[in-house]
């Protein structure tokens, strides 16, 4: 099942999207559901309540989460450690009380929720940036209590020309975090070994990678988070993103006008472009 | 000035001006948030601040601001990064923020979740007042509201891999007890210290900083724009929990106070998640 947002008639709507066409759907006691309650459901206690035109809807996307939550270094063919700042030491006084666990080799950085662009928005690159990077990821949205909701196809855009001990600001600019306007019920992903992100830059393939290559899979990296800070339902969690960066690759920037497809099996396709900021 | 939130007897908040005699509130003269003060073009503080108002003697201190997001510093006093085991940072660090729910304020109990090493960090917090980005050192100052207090506490059985989380649980952020405006200071000589339970553990001073508070925001704003509520921590110095021999954690029941002769003081009681009123 797929799951969307749009405003109609001014009013924000839940939809179910069925052969491309848009089916608002409510409570079965009436009110609008977050996308992700319906994606979690497989649409279970909600009732479809008419069709809506395409022509007379705005896109608002799935998301609108008070978190995001970023992975690194979560895929095994990855080169080497992208890593850095606090996140690449391991203080001595600290390093008794580590666990092994494989969850926490990957690196968490949270992004500014206000990074989210709205569907159809281009991503913009800073005047002053001369070296932005990006890259496919699947963009887990989370059920209560660090259950997967649904899934999408995300496109995480990084500033590589700051700090590298600006990790978080790298990560938060406004329209980095591209996410395709529907979400999928958790059901609709195969197994991992089946599914392939790629992402092409003007049809040039610069990732293509297996979800099994993950280190730590979804619900695994879910539950590892939820044990320090309580998920809610509806937050964005990115698994990461394959080898295959500009980061790793020394070129290969994005430029404006760039057009970028991103591509997950089974999930979907998030295509977008790259503008120059204005300001 | 020293900007407030607080709640009257009937549960009401609104922001105000803090002074020995109680609070001016700020609501009367069209102020709904503190942000909205912060917000503010100075000039229209200024005759509010000479001529007073009425003053409430019987309101509660809240949070001084809902922040629009905490960004903080790591590693910026030398004393902190050889306890710690680290290295000096050449530049002010952004790895991590303290996330939403970890927002807390003076005086409110803050739960240790089951098995956490929970650790202090006694830190002074920016309040950024207007929009800033590729500053120089004059715009940067300018950009500073003022400074408050805040206790960055965090979760020492978590990794640095980890560090946003380590330091988000509940009530992991309590800052306050107000913030004091930048013309009241001299931001490179803001002392503090802070207490478990009455005993010093850290004693420091914001000239002890590796990186300055006006570094840190020119820093950060070539790299993203700040805006007004944004805060910034600006690290801690020695003394936390886990550098002691052995290594010491906070307890239910323990006492964490954080003063400053030119911010005030905080306070915050260590408690079980059972005691903590409303929670289970």
């Amino acid at each position: 099942m797929r799951v969307t947002r749009v405003l109609h008639n001014d009013v924000v709507k839940t939809c179910m999207i069925d052969n491309g066409a848009l089916v608002a759907i409510e409570r079965a006691l009436g009110g609008v559901p977050e996308p992700w309650e319906v994606a979690l459901a497989e649409g279970d206690g909600f009732t479809g309540v008419g069709q809506l035109p395409p022509r007379d809807v705005i896109h608002l996307g799935f998301a609108d989460p008070s978190l995001v939550l970023g992975a690194e270094d979560n895929f095994s063919s990855q080169p080497q450690s992208r890593k850095t700042g606090l996140a690449a030491m391991r203080p001595a006084a600290i390093e008794p009380f580590r666990r092994s666990d494989p969850s926490e080799d990957v690196w968490i950085i949270p992004r500014d929720p206000r990074s989210v662009a709205v569907p159809g928005h281009p991503i913009v690159r800073p005047l002053e940036c001369e070296k932005l990077d990006l890259g496919v990821t699947l963009a887990v949205v989370t059920g209560p209590g660090g259950t997967v909701a649904g899934y999408s196809v995300g496109i995480d855009v990084i500033r590589r020309d700051v700090p590298v001990e600006h990790a978080y600001l790298a990560r938060s600019y406004p329209s980095h975090l591209q996410l395709d306007s529907a979400l999928c019920s958790p059901t609709e992903l195969d197994a991992a070994d089946t599914i392939e992100l790629t992402l092409s830059i003007d049809g040039e393939e610069r990732q293509h990678c297996s979800m099994s290559d993950l280190v730590v899979q979804p619900a695994t990296l879910l539950a590892s988070i939820d044990r320090r800070y309580r998920l809610a339902g509806g937050e964005v969690i990115l698994m990461g993103t394959p080898p295959g960066t500009a980061l790793d690759r020394g070129d290969g920037w994005l430029t404006d006008g760039a057009t970028v497809v991103a591509a997950i099996t089974g999930i979907g396709e998030l295509r977008t472009h790259v503008v120059a900021a204005t300001t | 000035m020293k900007l407030v939130t607080a709640a009257d007897a009937d549960g009401r908040t609104f922001p105000g001006i803090y002074d020995a005699g109680g609070i001016v509130d700020l609501s009367q003269h069209g102020f709904a948030t503190a942000l909205d003060v912060i917000s503010a073009d100075a000039s229209t503080l200024v005759p509010i601040v000479d001529t007073g108002g009425d003053v409430m003697t019987d309101a509660t201190l809240k949070m001084p601001l809902v922040p629009r997001r905490i960004i903080g510093t790591g590693t910026n006093y030398r004393s902190h990064v050889a306890e710690m085991g680290g290295t000096e940072p050449q530049r002010p660090t952004a790895n991590f923020i303290k996330l939403p729910n970890s927002y807390a304020a003076a005086g409110d109990d803050i739960e240790i979740p089951p098995f956490c090493l929970l650790d202090y960090e006694a830190e002074i917090a920016i309040v950024i007042g207007t929009e800033v980005s590729h500053a120089d050192s004059d715009a940067a100052y300018q950009a500073i509201f003022g400074l408050c207090l805040a206790n960055d506490l965090s979760a020492r059985d978590a990794p640095t891999t980890h560090l946003s989380l380590a330091k988000s649980g509940n009530g992991f952020c309590p800052i306050g007890p107000w913030i004091t405006t930048t013309d009241e200071l001299d931001v490179a000589d803001i002392a503090f210290e802070l207490l478990v339970n009455g005993e010093l553990r850290q004693d420091s001073n914001s000239s002890d900083m590796i990186h300055s508070m006006v570094d840190i925001v020119a820093s950060f704003s070539h790299s993203l724009p700040l805006h007004p509520g944004d805060v910034i921590l600006t690290g801690s110095p020695s003394g936390v929990g886990v550098g002691q021999n052995p290594p010491v954690f906070l307890a239910p029941g323990d006492i964490v106070e954080i003063r400053s002769p030119q911010l005030g003081t905080m306070a915050n009681r260590l408690v079980s998640p059972a005691t903590v009123e409303g929670k289970p």
